[in-house]
């Protein structure tokens, strides 16, 4: 790992501060759970790491009046154990339930799991001069893919790493930001970025900016988070779904649908979410729901069953809020 | 002179009085007749449980000397390059580097793998000297190079090594009966190809040492499953410096696992030893993870042509198989034992290669070609079972036949009713939903033989009434030492808390067996009781002497020594020591004489039964339950046993289900060298696991104990598989049988 200066910063507008004083390579670190291996790789590079762990001021959960706001330092564990959280946005509970292991989950962070970068695996080995690395080639295209995007990948076909942030864009989520020009929110939905968009990093936010907080406005939607992998001790998401449904007894006044680890950003599963809107659900309309979230998939060459997969878990999701 | 003995042997419901002869100087068998006290009676608990636990234990990875360097090793990023080290001073003055050393004579040489070994940079932090490694200039000439097996036995291919890829380039052939006359008698024949992944060794402590010199002596604790060779290596390595293997200390407390990886001093740990002796400080050097699995040895991969002949009634004629085997760039592998020993069959034909490719070399591991082959013969015969609609417990009991000393088919049977095959069994694929369940079973067997030559041991009897049991062997984590100390304990007819067991370490001067093949228990154990035997006889007679009787009629059991002739003479152990004053008695034992009974020493049995679950909507399939019957001969440390075969099994789970070393087809690198996308299964992939032992008098060694690190770590990946071709009613012939394979066979199988 190479040198870098550590400073602990007391809160988020002195981090912004420090982010913005001139020097070129500072980073935020939180946990260190992501950034730390990067700088051990040396995928990353950094000078100056502005600790933001102990801002006491970003490490909260607040759930008043039917609307949820979390911030950025509340730990992924502190996220899954929350009841409000549960009782409200169960798919946001759900998903920090499952992010890697109990360690992780104590010592990750909400704003670093949201900016945590991808695990593909030719972008985690310094041997590969990736695109995503400032290279010519996305190595997965025609290299080992079976973990990778089936959606939305040109011209690099990583996913998106994080839980927390599938379940967030299906709840609408709203993430506040801090900059050197002050605070701005930013949807979810807009938040994340596909590569054809911005090939780095995964989304909106300029190296001089942090996430501080993220909000769910109150909402009438039941929720659910279903995470598929290997191994469940701990695994990435070899995909995932979050819906969330405002329901009429079994009928769907209105649906979101999210797709994770399939897509280089939270996916939003568009066709599935038409498909249910002011119907009564059914099994054979999850199903629909499901082939039509996989409609426009394309699969590289090891990943092909992603496709089926997908398609079983949004049925399963939807038939799961209304059991 | 040797005494003539009597014993029974044999397991339950089928046992035999034998004869058999012994030297003077060591004792008798203890066989089924024996009074045991401690083995088989009482659950000894591993005696070194709370030193680990507790980190109390050192392991070389916590060696840390004073004034110690680190030492971190560059190895080459390509599959196939010559590469010289060009300049290696840049890294030389980078902060706290005290030494750059290179793996090869002039820093040059053929890389064959990436991971490649190419120098090693020693500083005052590991940090310093992970840094320092990065700033070595090397020139690399990348080369053409192959990593596909398949791609590898074209002619057309680049080649690995100097020979052809495919070695030997005749396959070589086992044969036995008339394999043609077998396929013309069979009523039904099945084919099927099957391939099984490399698995890494991944062992929780990566190989490494640590070196330390004392004036011409030099110390290193080494992650080693045999401290001699690693001693004979490290002096043979530096004799230009005058070594000599006198002077050279190893010692291996506690290890991290080895598996059949760890053997032999490692180009580091003479490459620390040297740089140690030059610096004048000791080296520490552990492999990162990375390199620890890339190049520290691997389970190689293989493909096996299957072909069986039977009759209607399931009853075996002919196998045929040709089977490949990829070892990397070097080593070589054989399936064939499975096939040939698991089952009865008259007629068979093993015809076997070695295909190289430019990825790391293989080594032993844990029961050496045993899982795949295991996996090849399981299949197929679950496939004949399939075609024949007969129940495969059916089948494959039809197929087994045991001896006095070859319990399999009464494990097989014994396993069968503890698992509730009967109510769990049903026709392949017949279940309806979504979520379907399945059975299967395979069977085992391996030769653990002990080495009559392979150890000497020292027993010593203080005045106080401790013992200590010597022996140049080390733990590899099977419990050897729990085993020596209930051994000893046995034979002198104390408690185990008057022993202590003095191992790994070569200057107690005592030959020891590496910890390979499942050998330990079977070659140490008779020479610790011929120790002890002999070190108490010496005792019995200073208390025949004070009791007017002969050393032969004093025994002592549970503590209290007496006269077998005269109840009313005895007295306690710890008295009987006193008698020595401020002297100890010590014997020490080389070796054992085996009984060598006609039609023993057959090898360990056992069979395995697996439950899992499929998901056929996700691919997903779980193994929920495994029972695991085993003998190795007479069970000497039951709890030890049980960890044995309860780490294999998931040994098996994982080959069968998660692990897959993953090579980048383009760059010829291992694409998951880490533990997020190397899947090991964590304890949500352990299934629950039931061991039954069985006790096996097989008169071998004095014990009756074999090894069994190896023998269940064999059958579980066919299980399994099996299990899954129970439940979704096609097999699947590729391991790992993860969800990409199971939704890619229910297509196949639907459309
Ligand atoms: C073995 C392993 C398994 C994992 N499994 C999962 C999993 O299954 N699911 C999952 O979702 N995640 C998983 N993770 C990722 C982990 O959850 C995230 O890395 C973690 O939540 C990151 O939080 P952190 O605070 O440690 O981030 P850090 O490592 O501190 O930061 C990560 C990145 O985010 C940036 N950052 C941090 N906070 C902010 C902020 N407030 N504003 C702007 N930028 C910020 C940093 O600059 C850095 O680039 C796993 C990680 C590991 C190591």
């Amino acid at each position: 790992m190479d040198r870098f200066q550590f400073i602990n910063a007391n809160s988020a507008q002195e981090a912004v501060s420090l982010l913005n004083d001139g020097s070129t390579k500072s980073k935020i670190i939180a946990g260190g759970q992501d950034l730390l291996t990067e700088l051990k790789e040396h995928i990353a590079k950094a000078e100056k790491l502005i600790n933001i762990s102990d801002v006491q001021e970003l490490n909260y959960i607040n759930a008043e009046n039917g609307s949820l706001k979390v911030g950025a330092t509340t730990t992924i564990a502190a996220i899954a154990a929350n009841g409000e959280i549960l009782a409200k946005n169960r798919a946001l509970a759900e998903a920090a339930s499952v992010v890697g292991s109990p360690q992780i989950r104590n010592q990750g962070t909400l704003g670093g799991n949201l900016c945590q970068r991808p695990r593909c695996w030719y972008y985690r080995s310094e041997a590969y001069p990736c695109l995503k690395k400032g290279g010519g080639i996305c190595y997965a295209l025609s290299g080992r893919n079976k973990y990778h995007a089936i959606f939305g990948g040109a011209p690099a076909y990583y996913v998106h790493p994080s839980d927390c942030a599938t379940a967030l864009t299906a709840l609408g989520a709203i993430i506040h930001c801090l900059g050197p020009d002050g605070e701005k929110t930013i949807p979810s939905e807009k938040f994340f970025t596909l590569p054809s968009e911005i090939l780095l990093p995964e989304n909106v936010l300029k190296p001089n900016e942090m996430i501080t907080a993220v909000e769910i406005p109150t909402h009438n939607m039941k929720s659910t988070y279903i995470k598929f992998r290997e191994k469940e001790s701990y695994d990435w998401a070899i995909s995932a779904v979050a819906a969330a449904l405002e329901l009429d007894g079994t009928r769907c006044v209105k649906a979101s649908i999210v797709l994770g680890g399939v897509a280089p950003k939270p996916w939003r599963a568009k066709k599935a979410e038409d498909v249910l809107q002011g119907k009564t659900i059914t099994e054979s309309l999850a199903e629909e729901a499901g082939e039509a979230a996989v409609d426009d998939a394309t699969a590289l060459s090891d990943n092909e069953y992603k496709i089926p997969l997908t398609k079983t878990l949004v049925k399963r999701a939807i038939m799961k809020l209304i059991a | 002179m040797a005494k003539q003995h009597t014993t029974v042997v044999g397991y339950e419901g089928n046992t035999q009085s034998i004869e058999y002869a012994i030297p003077e100087n060591e004792t008798g068998l203890w066989g089924a007749n024996f009074d045991y006290s401690i083995v088989g009676k009482k659950n000894i608990p591993r005696l070194d449980a709370v030193e680990k636990v507790t980190g109390k234990a050192k392991y070389s990875y916590d060696i840390n000397r004073p004034n110690m360097l680190h030492a971190v090793v560059l190895t080459c990023p390509y599959a196939h390059a010559h590469f010289e080290v060009t300049d290696t001073s840049e890294a030389e003055k980078m902060p706290g580097v005290k030494s750059i050393e290179v793996f090869d004579e002039g820093g040059k040489g053929t890389a064959r793998f990436a991971g490649w070994l190419i120098a090693m940079a020693a500083a005052e932090t590991i940090q310093q000297a992970r840094d320092a490694a990065r700033k070595i200039k090397v020139n690399y000439k990348v080369l053409p190079f192959v990593i596909d097996p398949d791609e590898a036995m074209d002619d057309a291919s680049p080649r690995v090594n100097r020979g052809g890829n495919v070695n030997p380039p005749e396959a070589r052939a086992r044969d036995r009966g008339d394999v043609d006359q077998g396929f013309q008698e069979a009523e039904v024949i099945v084919e099927g190809v099957y391939t099984t992944q490399v698995q890494t060794h991944s062992c929780l402590e990566t190989h490494g040492c640590v070196a330390e010199w004392n004036g011409d002596e030099v110390t290193v604790w080494h992650s080693t499953q045999g401290i001699w060779s690693v001693a004979g290596g490290i002096a043979s390595g530096l004799k230009d410096l005058g070594l000599q293997q006198n002077n050279v200390r190893v010692i291996t407390q506690y290890m991290g696992g080895g598996f059949g990886s760890k053997f032999g001093p490692e180009p580091f740990g003479v490459l620390c030893a040297l740089v140690a002796k030059k610096v004048g400080r000791p080296v520490k050097m552990m492999l990162d993870r990375y390199t620890d699995t890339v190049y520290a040895g691997n389970k190689p991969g293989s493909k096996m042509y299957v072909k069986l002949g039977a009759k209607k009634d399931g009853k075996l004629t002919a196998i045929h198989v040709k089977a490949y085997n990829y070892p990397g760039h070097s080593g070589g592998s054989s399936v064939a034992i499975p096939f040939m020993e698991h089952y009865d069959c008259e007629n068979i034909r093993i015809e076997e290669q070695n295909v190289m490719t430019n990825a790391g070399a293989s080594r032993a591991f844990r029961a050496p070609g045993r899982p795949q082959g295991s996996f090849g013969i399981e299949m197929a015969l679950e496939e004949l079972a399939m075609k024949l609609e007969m129940d495969s417990y059916e089948l494959k009991a039809k197929n087994v036949s045991g001896t006095t000393y070859k319990a399999v088919p009464y494990e097989l049977k014994l396993g069968a009713e503890k698992f509730g095959w009967k109510e769990k069994s049903k026709k392949h694929g017949s279940e309806n939903g979504k979520i379907k369940h399945g059975v299967g079973c395979a069977v085992t067997f391996w030769h653990s033989t002990g080495q009559d030559k392979g150890a000497s041991v020292r027993c010593t009897l203080y005045p106080d009434g401790s013992v200590e049991v010597a022996n140049g062997c080390q733990d590899l984590g099977t419990g050897q030492r729990t085993m020596m100390a209930i051994v000893a304990a046995e034979e002198l007819g104390i408690d185990v808390g008057f022993i202590k067991v003095s191992i790994g370490d070569t200057q107690l001067g005592l030959n020891g067996p590496a910890s390979g093949g499942s050998t330990t228990t079977p070659t140490t154990s008779p020479v610790v009781r011929n120790a002890c035997y002999q070190a108490k006889l010496k005792l019995y007679e200073k208390i025949a002497t004070k009791w007017k009787t002969e050393a032969s009629d004093i025994d002592c059991k549970n503590g209290t020594v007496f006269s077998k002739s005269h109840s009313d003479k005895k007295m306690s152990w710890k008295d009987a020591a006193a008698m020595l004053r401020n002297s100890a008695i010590t014997a020490t034992a080389d070796g054992f004489t085996k009984p060598d009974v006609p039609g023993s020493n057959t090898g360990a049995y056992g069979a395995q039964f697996a439950e899992v679950e499929v998901d056929t909507e996700t691919g997903k399939v779980r193994c929920t339950r495994i029972v695991a019957v085993q003998d190795c001969g007479k069970t000497i440390a039951k709890k030890q046993a049980e960890s044995q075969i309860c780490g294999a099994v998931i040994q098996g789970v994982a080959c069968a289900l998660y692990e897959d070393r993953i090579m980048d087809n383009m760059a010829g690198r291992q694409i998951n060298p880490n533990m997020e996308e190397y899947k090991i299964p964590g304890i949500k992939e352990t299934p629950d696991i039931e061991t039954v032992i069985v006790d096996v008098y097989d008169p071998v060694v004095n014990t009756g104990g074999k090894g069994l690190g190896e023998p269940p770590a064999i059958p579980t990946g066919g299980a399994i598989g099996c299990a899954v071709a129970n439940a979704i009613g096609v097999p699947i012939r590729d391991l790992p049988i993860t969800p990409d394979k199971v939704l890619a066979a229910l297509q196949r199988k639907e459309g």
